[in-house]
């Protein structure tokens, strides 16, 4: 039975990318060059959020990883990306071991270990993208690059924001995006926009950007439970919003990968309830800021509208309190 | 390919009325042996274009002639939703793309919605926006389609006699 009894939330407030600047949000091409080209990141919630991608992914099989037959190329290619650069920034938490084609692969973190014949996906016990993926906390997504578009071929995905690997398998970038309300404030396609700025990547020189939602109670929202957590968004009240509702903070970064010349999209997800926000003011006053004043059309996309304004009066009240607390603290 | 163009409900190669293209030089008329006042009517318009016309009872020996025909050519076809759907599928394979096929679905076109819960796609009827899985699920009918799937996306949900779970 899938699960949603998870428990981690950022403690490392350095290592939350806060996606807001400014006090009002719109959707806007905030691409920009990544500086640390080395995707592996590990956090202080590196193991337990593992460990839940784990248990997602066994849970939902078919939800969570797919994959076309033709892609096994591709997979080594991500798996052999993805070793390195773990190896390479954390040389004490992984190793890799060549010996010809027969390979070991050692997670010192998790006390794992593997061996196998590199290009031979039956010494793997997954798939070779998958098992590459099963090691790091991120979401991978590899679209193809065919007729100036990007292909969706292999997905895993544990932490969905209304996207579902099983169904967006094989869609074009237009049409995954097809429906949205992208524009940006001076009417442009922006998906077209970042389709096109996609095709420009070169390898070796990754992008990124940062992508923001609201969760009520839940670590994900795919189409195959929207059954389930549908009608929980309205049990969020403006006195249950500081711990349930939680900003999911989606850091994309692309890549392209230089033998397939697909794009590489990982995707690292973090959750901070509103309760947290307080922990960081200048965070705290911009996000009631943005959340008041965000369009119904962005909220309807998002899938926050049932709950956002349980959420604005939760923050309201306690910033009222806040303003309270420091007048009497002046007046004292 | 997974993303060949496939016939589906809302395919940009349906027409109303069958009418020429421009640009092309040539025309091939494919039309079930019933309907060929169809063929009879796009040829009528076609004017000084070289045409050829297929006519077919069953759609067994159709290959043959779209492979036949030159490049530049525009293919016409006429055909319930089975015999449509066949013949499309063929001249995909044989490399045809969309924008050289226009198809009159004649009688009453097919949709398919894929249930998120069960992974099947089935049959509903065309101006549903709610119908029942044969797994259980209710699903409203969204308005995307996955050439993969091979349906429009069947988004679940509760009916509000069930109540919140």
């Amino acid at each position: 039975m899938f699960t949603q009894e998870l428990d981690f939330k950022t403690t490392d407030l350095d290592t939350f990318p806060f996606p807001f600047r400014s006090d009002n949000y719109r959707y806007s091409n905030d691409l920009r060059r990544l500086e640390d080209t080395n995707l592996v990141l590990i956090t202080p919630e590196y193991e337990l959020q593992v460990r839940a991608k784990r248990r997602l992914l066994d849970e939902q099989p078919e939800v969570r990883y797919q994959s076309f037959p033709h892609t096994m190329e591709m997979q080594w290619e991500f798996l052999e990306m993805v070793f390195e650069m773990a190896v390479d920034k954390y040389p004490e938490h992984f190793e890799l071991i060549k010996n010809g084609d027969e390979w070991t692969f050692k997670n010192n973190i998790l006390k794992e270990e593997q061996t196998f014949t590199f290009g031979d996906p039956s010494t793997l016990p997954y798939e070779p993208y998958d098992f590459a993926g099963r090691h790091f906390h991120q979401d991978f997504v590899l679209m193809v690059n065919r007729n100036d578009n990007f292909y969706l071929e292999i997905g895993q995905v544990s932490y969905a924001a209304l996207f579902s690997a099983h169904w967006n398998k094989g869609m074009s970038f237009d049409e995954i995006h097809g429906p949205v309300p992208f524009v940006s404030r001076n009417g442009d396609n922006l998906i077209d926009r970042v389709r096109k700025f996609l095709l420009g990547i070169n390898p070796g020189e990754p992008w990124t950007r940062i992508n923001w939602n609201l969760m009520a109670d839940r670590w994900d929202v795919n189409y195959e439970t929207m059954d389930v957590w549908g009608p929980e968004r309205s049990l969020i009240t403006p006195e249950n919003a500081g711990k349930l509702v939680r900003l999911r903070v989606e850091e994309q970064k692309f890549y392209r990968m230089s033998r397939s010349n697909a794009i590489l999209f990982v995707l690292n997800t973090q959750f901070l309830p509103l309760e947290d926000m307080q922990l960081r003011q200048e965070w705290f006053d911009l996000m009631y800021s943005v959340l008041q004043d965000i369009p119904e059309p962005m909220a309807e996309y998002k899938g926050i509208a049932p709950f956002l304004p349980q959420s604005v009066e939760y923050l309201r009240r306690v910033d009222e309190k806040l303003k309270k607390q420091a007048v009497e603290t002046q007046e004292g | 390919m997974y993303n060949s163009p496939v016939l589906f409900f809302e395919s940009a190669t349906l027409t109303e009325k069958l009418s020429p293209k421009t640009h092309f030089v040539k025309a091939a008329i494919i039309c079930d042996e019933a309907y060929k006042e169809e063929a009879q009517q796009l040829q009528a318009q076609l004017f000084d274009t070289p045409s050829a016309t297929f006519l077919f009872k069953d759609t067994a020996n159709v290959r043959d002639f779209i492979v036949e025909q030159k490049m530049g050519t525009c293919f016409y076809i006429a055909a319930n939703w089975d015999d449509a759907a066949a013949i499309f599928s063929t001249a995909v394979e044989e490399g045809l793309s969309e924008e050289e096929l226009q198809v009159k679905i004649i009688g009453e076109k097919r949709k398919y919605i894929y249930c998120m819960k069960c992974f099947t796609a089935s049959e509903i009827d065309t101006q549903a926006t709610h119908v029942q899985c044969g797994c259980g699920a209710h699903l409203e009918v969204g308005p995307f389609y996955s050439k993969v799937r091979k349906g429009y996306i069947g988004y679940p949900f509760v009916p509000k006699t069930e109540g919140v779970k």
